[in-house]
């Protein structure tokens, strides 16, 4: 899979691609069929979205970025609010020469998704948040406990919460990618990131959403379970919702194909 | 043959980086090239002298840098003796240019530490698989832990506590707090540092320099030159670099390099450390700091706990230390002496904003490379812009 760097807002900004690659200040070819953007979510990357690129690429357009100090991209402080990663997101789309494209995001990046929806319409085709909600919430011990790891108190913890026990009994694997990718941020990002995430709150504002909008959920997801994925459809016109059995919050990468099926289906609406 | 105030640093540039996965080592070198030639006012061009190393380089790094540059300078020092290492290079370059070498000699260094995940105070001891390491390396000696070791004793020996080392850990982030390309810029307490894990005990995480990307250059000239270009000389009043080693338990493995080459150092200026407005020690490691200082004879050894503690080592104490943040706090891509002249240098021109030393005249820069109570160096510089 193609990588490059673009220079946005002064971070070297990582982003993974299909198709040809180009000299390093020639954006790549993003007319293939649907130009789709993928956000990974707190303090992960771009990677996470590999299967879905290999899958989609092969009749679409499909990037994922990794954010500031997240990954491969430059810097040592991620962005302090979802608005600040969504107007990021929006230069990043002016840098690369993107007009307008389908918007998705896990968890974080989902409410980016949401927020680029209402904020930068003309921007954004159509979103799909993941395993995301309207108003995170996220228990004060994980929010102690990431901030305990990034004060130094507390190692950095490998934990398998947020995954399916399908995944945990069947696909360690795809817990072990998932742990390699979160040794590539700073646990001190994941834990602003983590901030960011408990501050914003979309519950009165995504009724505005005028998107397509296809919401995935995990069935086993504890950390935004299935009823936050319904609140966000019941208040979507129009918003479908699939919420795809042993999978967590790491859907993307427990039901890879279901996702990367899902996500084809929809951008062929 | 003195060389005091024949030379001098011409130009500085501290790069930007801290985590620049984008870049590589060379190009963080050539961009810190540029920026401390424009310092100076100076072209690529003018250079004819080199000095470089690195962690990430071979030990014919310097060559293929020169390549990278397309340089072919009359003059070449790729001394490789740890952080300490661009210290050492700075007085070199001083020396071949008083001697005629050189006009105009560049000390340069780059590294992707971060980006590339180098385990540098963890992943094994300062040495490079030496003969001489057979007799550490069966015990699985680590730098931290030999840093660890020397804190140990220290406390054994003169009561030194964890307190008096955070509070160095704590002055340093203070002081990255002023420096807005600093790595870590949220302020610590004594409390967060005793509280942050143990690494090896009794080194806490915040009692260790961080790991960064980054890199920088200096361009030393004559005094003669320096005085017509763009910035403030920075002279070079006296310089002095060994090493040291246990002697397999012979000798006193609590003497630091820092002891011969800070007394050459002082000798050569014709100063004593009472004489110093600023001090930029290497701080790999708190304990570090606190040894350095007695072993430069800011105080006397086993003094040092009650000499750091109270605020002294403050922007606005009696000796400020690492008002750039140092490697605690700002950056530390692995080998750190080249940050400890450029901060020197800039305090000497009062370009240090809210952390300027108020009336810095003269500055001490001491770099420490590899690891204390096995095999280490230390280079001595002192500087002045009078």
């Amino acid at each position: 899979m193609p990588t490059k760097y673009v220079e946005v807002q002064g971070c070297a900004t990582y982003y993974y691609y299909v198709g040809r690659t180009t000299l390093p200040d020639v954006a790549p070819d993003f007319s293939r069929g649907r130009t789709l953007i993928l956000l990974h979510g707190a303090g992960s990357n771009g990677h996470t979205w590999h299967n879905q690129l290999a899958h989609l690429g092969r009749s679409h357009s499909p990037l994922a970025i990794d954010f500031p100090a997240h990954g491969r991209s430059s810097g040592v402080e991620g962005l302090k609010s979802i608005q600040d990663y969504s107007d990021f997101t929006v230069a990043f789309m002016d840098a690369v020469g993107i007009r307008s494209a389908v918007i998705g995001g896990r968890s974080m990046g989902g409410a980016i998704a949401m927020d680029m929806a209402l904020r930068y319409p003309a921007r954004v085709e159509a979103i799909v948040p993941v395993v995301t909600a309207a108003k995170f919430n996220i228990p004060a011990a994980r929010v102690e406990g990431l901030r305990a790891v990034a004060m130094g108190r507390a190692p950095q913890a490998f934990v398998t919460d947020g995954y399916s026990p399908a995944t945990i009994k069947d696909h360690f694997e795809i817990i072990r990618e998932g742990w390699m990718e979160q040794i590539q941020t700073d646990p001190r990002v994941r834990y602003t990131d983590i901030l960011a995430c408990n501050a914003c709150d979309l519950r009165e504002q995504i009724a505005r959403i005028d998107k397509p909008t296809l919401i995935l959920a995990g069935a086993d997801d504890p950390i935004t379970p299935p009823a936050d994925a319904e609140f966000i459809r019941s208040r979507i016109r129009g918003a479908q919702l699939r919420v795809v059995a042993n999978a967590g919050h790491h859907l993307p990468n427990e039901q890879a194909a279901e996702t990367s099926a899902a996500l084809e289906s929809f951008l062929a609406q | 043959m003195s060389l005091s105030r024949k030379t001098a640093l011409a130009g500085v540039y501290e790069h930007p980086a801290r985590f620049a996965p984008n870049k590589s080592m060379f190009q963080i070198m050539a961009e810190s090239v540029r920026g401390a030639l424009d310092d100076a006012g100076l072209k690529i061009g003018d250079v004819d002298g080199v000095c470089t190393t690195g962690m990430g380089m071979s030990g014919m790094g310097i060559v293929g840098f020169c390549d990278y540059m397309n340089l072919t300078p009359n003059f070449v020092d790729s001394t490789s003796i740890g952080g300490s290492s661009f210290v050492a290079q700075t007085a070199h370059a001083a020396a071949a240019i008083a001697a005629g070498l050189c006009e105009v000699c560049v000390v340069v260094y780059g590294s992707t530490a971060a980006s590339q995940r180098f385990a540098i105070g963890t992943g094994g001891a300062g040495g490079g698989g030496d003969p001489c390491d057979q007799y550490e390396v069966p015990f699985g000696p680590t730098t931290v832990g030999a840093y660890a070791m020397m804190a140990q004793r220290h406390m054994h020996d003169y009561g030194t506590t964890s307190e008096q080392l955070a509070e160095i850990a704590v002055t340093m982030r203070l002081h990255a707090s002023m420096n807005p390309a600093a790595k870590y810029r949220d302020p610590i307490t004594v409390d967060d540092v005793l509280a942050s894990r143990i690494i090896s005990s009794p080194l806490h995480l915040l009692d260790c320099c961080i790991i960064s990307d980054g890199g920088g250059a200096l361009v030393v000239t004559s005094a003669e030159r320096a005085r017509d270009l763009k910035k403030k000389p920075a002279y070079i009043l006296g310089c002095g670099e060994t090493v040291r080693h246990p002697a397999r338990g012979q000798r006193d493995f609590m003497e630091m390099a820092a002891a011969q080459s800070g007394r050459l150092a002082f000798q050569r200026a014709g100063l004593t450390p009472a004489d110093i407005d600023m001090a930029m020690i290497y701080d790999s490691f708190t304990i570090t700091v606190l040894m350095t200082l007695e072993n430069l004879g800011f105080c006397k050894r086993g003094e040092g706990g009650a000499f750091v503690s109270g605020g002294r080592l403050r922007y606005d104490g009696a000796l400020p230390i690492n008002t750039d943040g140092g490697g605690l706090s700002s950056n530390h891509p692995g080998m750190r002496g080249i940050f400890l002249v450029i901060e020197a240098v800039k305090q000497l021109r009062g370009e240090c904003g809210p952390r300027q030393v108020k009336d810095c005249r003269i500055a001490l820069c001491h770099g420490t490379g590899g690891a204390l109570g096995t095999r280490h160096s230390g280079a001595t510089l002192i500087l002045t812009n009078q």
